[in-house]
């Protein structure tokens, strides 16, 4: 795993509203380092591996878990 | 990704871009014929891995999911006009790419999240994709 990467994720939970906040941007693969950090699935089965149902769901998780305002949410 | 850097022959070996950067699928998906998706066998839960292939990153792994699409393997990457041709690259016994053959020397890659490329086998060994490993073939859709 990419260094800078991991360190992201070293950042812990303090670092989950700017990833979701870049992911609500930009759809891009953070599934990784949400999943390490929280150990949260929130991504349903019929959107495994769809990037941008992913990223849905787990903007849908931030702001069900206060990490994210509702306006990001589609 | 840096192509110059990641695949250090592709540039001298040559390749043709066939399309553009595209963070949606991967080489699994495109090897297999899907672009709506990213195919990973990862520990990390929310990406596509078919049910029934072991959910890891092993050669053998990959090769089951070809096998369940009716590849199986074959000892060379050698054109043979009536069959599909798949080449699996890894580094150890991990697998680290897919490449799909699309005609006599030629074969077509999705490289990560960047662009899809047609390129020779070898052109994309000796960087992060380790050597190819393992072909499969199954026979073409008549």
């Amino acid at each position: 795993m990419d260094p800078a990467y991991q360190q992201i994720i070293g950042m812990g939970p303090a670092v989950l509203p700017l990833l979701l906040d870049e992911l609500a941007r930009e759809p891009d693969h953070w599934f990784w380092a949400l999943w390490a950090i929280t150990g949260s699935d929130p991504v349903p089965s019929e959107s495994r591996g769809k990037v941008g149902e992913m990223a849905q769901a787990w903007l849908k998780w931030g702001q069900e878990h206060g990490y994210l305002a509702e306006k990001h949410v589609a | 990704m840096s192509l110059e850097t990641d695949f250090p022959r592709l540039q001298q070996s040559g390749f043709i871009e066939i399309s553009p950067r595209d963070k949606t699928y991967n080489c699994i998906a495109f090897a297999v014929g899907r672009k709506d998706a990213w195919w990973q066998a990862f520990p990390a839960p929310g990406y596509y891995w078919p049910p029934f292939v072991p959910n890891d990153e092993s050669v053998d792994a990959l090769t089951r999911l070809f096998e369940t699409l009716g590849y199986a393997v074959c000892p060379d990457g050698k054109y043979e006009s009536e069959y599909d041709k798949v080449a699996i690259y890894a580094t150890g016994s991990e697998y680290t790419h897919a490449a799909l053959q699309v005609r006599e020397d030629w074969w077509a890659s999705k490289l990560g999240k960047s662009i899809d490329i047609q390129h020779r086998l070898d052109a994309l060994e000796g960087g992060i994709y380790g050597q190819v490993a393992r072909f499969l073939k199954r026979p073409k859709p008549r």
